[in-house]
């Protein structure tokens, strides 16, 4: 259990449309925020790609500014700003010295609120997602995890992954109109969430918010995205890929459980005790005691909001264990959803999950992401704290039966990308 | 189906054991110094080096321990074994052992930790970042296996397919293979030759007789230094430390490390590897300076100017002309003479010759103007803002250390930021005349046409 409440140290306030949460953090001229913005891409047609070169476009100009002045500004005081895509959302962070903080605010609205949106660099920016793409081809463990989505989800749902070719085939014939038109319609200060941690005066930083984002105007696109799973029916697939001697290998299927549901935290807990750590089930057997791979876990994946998402096992196998890690790894989830967790297991776990949950806030980066993405789930500012009481009153049988439940080892369909063997192919 | 077959063994059963040994005190330390916000103190009974850094962000605290052993202290035939043994030492010790119900891992998870260790050229380090309160458990496990790893020989046989799989993984990387067969190029003599991991039949080869004389022969309070920072005390920490630390003998003198040095390379030196489809990769790699060498900072500064943001010069060039996705540039400080590398991921369409091309010019600029007023300053408060930033959070600022105690001075991370603000226009000119010469560099070009 954390000693210090957090909660009773954080300011919120609402500033127009924007949410801001402020949390003092004594680490001298350090100051980092989170933020992001519903933007509510139109999945199914393909909007997030338009997304996502939209924000690698947003710093490379803004009416203002060029993109080399843009980036003085922020070179020169040792300031970074990031802006991505996160599926039905836009997300921000930043992180800038204690007496630079208004000055870099001021730019991180001036990026997101008048972009340039130059014809030039957009033909840059898909070059660079081009050649990003082909190291993503190139990756074992984005081929089996992509190939694991696009079996269990529609491409409505937000954890949907476009296969390689189908980007590079989108992103020809995307053109910078229709990213231009995207910014007038998607971005805007719908949801606008921002949390600030660090070395910094509340009034200052209150201010500093309110100049960049208390006039922002709201777009007019509702979500639009599918929460449910569309699972094909549970099988194999085999992605073949040159030169690549160490297999990764997904197990993993679709569950009914979005990050908000009340049964998100028993199954939480129950995947972290078959997957979690080095001391998990799944490590201690496939790894240390078999000696099979370098490493093996399983976790809930793909819950962005209310989605739902899915339960997946990843690891790594050479071709000559491959049969055998993989029929290893099934037979240890069967013997765990029929069997269920011990006792001492969950006990355990309850210390480690709470001993983690207070190393894992331990920088002002940190605290700035909790803050936020706890707040974009609907959650109060004190789920901070009480999530590990939260975890204390796990009941065993609370546990077993969510994994029971949830864990369907029948459904589990199997990816492996590397080179294969004669015995895979 | 594997289950925690044991029970934990409760923390007050082992905690006795250590008391009874207890030899020491804090008394018996010696303290060397204080500089920006780091004690450090030094243990002469057996030569362990400690170094506290109290910092009150939460009540959290990371214990690291560097052990000045790396793969550039291994020889032909027997690479890898530095990162062996670092693997075989969460395998068990004597009193921290799965047998025993005190499985080291498990004793650490549980309380929340995050534990890991890494090999490098130079160093190995283990590392535990956990509540405050459960500090003495981190150094009690640390101490332990300084001298007590047991080495089991189905142990070492496991964890050899482990150790491979990792070596697989490494290998589905082309860019690491680049890198590596760069670095294999550049050393000829020097043990830096060697892949941190090792080569593939040394590790298949692996002995225990030849881990156990590797650990016999680094394994010691005098190779060693423990850093704790957070919300920590020096007394209690040196209290902690005595009593864990304090019973463990010396090592021997003379650790007989077999670092060849390197001849100088009198002509450009070049490698062509097949790539896949449309990625195609550059690096240049010219072999430089230690890190404790004066013209070390010089350097740092000249890879910022180089590939650091959007206004740096090969940004401008390469990513911003849309000849390349990706540039990068910098030196990479070691205990021996280092290398400076320059690397870009080209976009498809761009040819290896134009890069190349546009990366000699670059250099040659720089080599007849030096920087502009401009682009020192950008670059000093690039590096004054990560000098801040990597003090957010105990691991940060251990993290720090262990790499200056790496590279021969713990006081690297105290004294970087003034040695980079000494740096000259002149100095960067200088270094990039003296270092970025053409016969002294190697150049790995990964290209698809060739696969």
């Amino acid at each position: 259990m954390t000693a210090i409440r957090i909660a009773d140290r954080v300011r919120e306030l609402q500033i127009g449309p924007c949410t801001l949460l402020q949390l003092p953090v004594s680490v001298p001229q350090v100051v980092r925020w989170h933020g992001s913005f519903a933007s509510n891409p139109d999945l199914g047609r393909g909007e997030e790609l338009i997304q996502v070169v939209l924000a690698s476009l947003l710093d490379k100009g803004t009416c203002k500014r060029d993109r080399f002045a843009l980036s003085d500004e922020l070179e020169r005081r040792g300031a970074a700003i990031s802006i991505g895509s996160a599926g039905v959302r836009m997300a921000f962070s930043g992180r800038a010295m204690t007496r630079d903080v208004p000055d870099v605010m001021a730019l991180m609205a001036e990026i997101l609120r008048e972009p340039l949106l130059d014809e030039d660099e957009f033909v840059k920016v898909k070059g660079r997602i081009q050649a990003s793409m082909e190291q993503a081809r190139d990756s074992t463990a984005v081929q089996a995890e992509s190939a694991l989505c696009r079996r269990l989800f529609s491409q409505r749902h937000p954890s949907h992954a476009l296969s390689v070719d189908d980007v590079l085939k989108a992103l020809a014939s995307t053109s910078i109109d229709a990213v231009r038109s995207y910014y007038e319609q998607h971005v805007g200060a719908n949801e606008l969430t921002l949390a600030i941690a660090g070395d910094i005066n509340m009034d200052t930083a209150e201010k500093a918010v309110g100049a960049a984002f208390a006039d922002w105007d709201l777009h007019l696109v509702a979500p639009s995205h599918e929460t449910a799973s569309a699972p094909a029916d549970p099988g194999t697939e085999h992605i073949d890929m040159a030169d690549k001697p160490a297999l990764d290998v997904r197990l993993g299927h679709a569950i009914p459980v979005a990050r908000t549901d009340p049964e998100w935290l028993p199954l939480h807990i129950g995947t972290f005790i078959l997957g979690g750590n080095f001391s998990a089930r799944l490590m201690r057997h496939i790894r240390d005691e078999l000696g099979l791979t370098y490493g093996i876990s399983a976790r809930l994946r793909g819950m962005q909001g209310k989605a739902q998402g899915y339960f997946a096992t990843q690891m790594t196998l050479n071709q000559e264990n491959l049969a055998r890690g993989i029929n290893e790894v099934r037979q240890m989830i069967q013997a765990f959803v029929e069997e269920g967790c011990t006792d001492t297991e969950l006990d355990d776990t309850k210390t480690t999950v709470a001993g983690a949950y207070q190393v894992g806030l331990s920088t002002t980066e940190a605290l700035a992401a909790r803050l936020h993405n706890n707040r974009i789930l609907g959650f109060t500012v004190d789920a901070i704290d009480t999530y590990v009481e939260e975890v204390g009153d796990l009941t065993l049988q609370q546990v077993r039966d969510s994994i029971a439940r949830t864990i369907q080892p029948d459904d589990l369909h199997t990816v492996i990308a590397g080179t294969l063997g004669k015995d895979t192919n | 189906m594997a289950v925690i077959d044991a029970p934990i063994t409760p923390l007050r059963r082992i905690l006795p054991l250590a008391i009874k040994n207890a030899m020491v005190s804090n008394r018996d330390f010696t303290f060397e110094e204080r500089t920006g916000g780091i004690e450090a103190w030094h243990l002469p009974s057996n030569g362990l080096r400690v170094l506290i850094a109290p910092q009150a962000i939460a009540p959290v605290a990371t214990v690291n321990i560097t052990y000045l052993v790396g793969s550039g202290d291994e020889q032909k035939g027997h690479t890898g074994a530095t990162h062996y043994l670092e693997h075989l030492l969460f395998k068990g010790s004597e009193r921290f052992n799965r047998a025993a119900g005190t499985d080291l891992t498990h004793l650490l998870q549980r309380v929340g930790a995050t534990i890991n260790a890494t090999t490098s050229m130079d160093r190995t380090n283990y590392f535990a970042t956990l509540p405050v309160r459960h500090l003495e458990l981190a150094l009690e496990i640390e101490a332990d296996r300084m001298r007590n790893a047991i080495l089991a020989e189905d142990d070492i046989e496991a964890e050899r397919t482990v150790i491979l799989n990792e070596l697989d993984r490494q290998l589905n990387d082309p860019v690491y293979n680049l890198f590596r067969e760069v670095w294999s190029s550049v050393y000829k003599k020097h043990p830096y030759h060697h892949p941190v991991i090792g080569w593939r039949e040394d590790v298949t080869q692996m002995s225990r007789a030849d881990l156990k004389k590797f650990y016999d022969r680094y394994y010691w309070p005098g190779n060693a230094t423990v850093t704790v920072v957070g919300a920590v005390e020096a007394d209690h920490v040196l209290s902690l430390v005595s009593k864990h630390y304090g019973p463990i003998p010396a090592g021997p003198a003379n650790m007989d490390r077999p670092r060849m040095p390197e001849p100088r390379q009198e002509n450009e030196r070049r490698i062509s590897m097949p790539g896949p489809m449309n990625m195609s990769v550059q690096i240049m790699g010219y072999r430089v300076c230690e890190a404790l060498h004066d013209d070390a900072p010089a350097l740092v500064m000249l890879g910022r100017i180089l590939a650091s943001g959007k206004n740096s010069r090969l940004w401008r060039k390469l990513t911003d002309s849309g000849l390349a996705a990706q540039v990068n540039a910098g030196f990479m400080p070691l205990r021996d003479p280092g290398v400076f590398s320059l690397m870009a991921v080209l976009v498809p369409g761009s040819s290896h010759e134009e890069v190349e091309m546009v990366m000699d010019e670059t250099i040659s600029a720089i080599q007849d103007d030096g920087p502009t007023r401009e682009e020192m300053s950008r670059a000093k408060a690039q590096l004054a803002a990560q000098e801040a930033f990597s003090r957010d959070g105990s691991f940060g600022v251990a993290s720090g250390l262990n790499e200056s105690i790496a590279m021969g001075s713990w006081q690297l991370f105290t004294t970087g930021r003034d040695r980079l603000e000494k740096v000259s226009l002149n100095d960067v000119c200088r270094v990039a005349r003296t270092y970025l010469q053409v016969g002294q560099r190697t150049v790995g070009l990964l290209n698809p046409a060739l696969g």
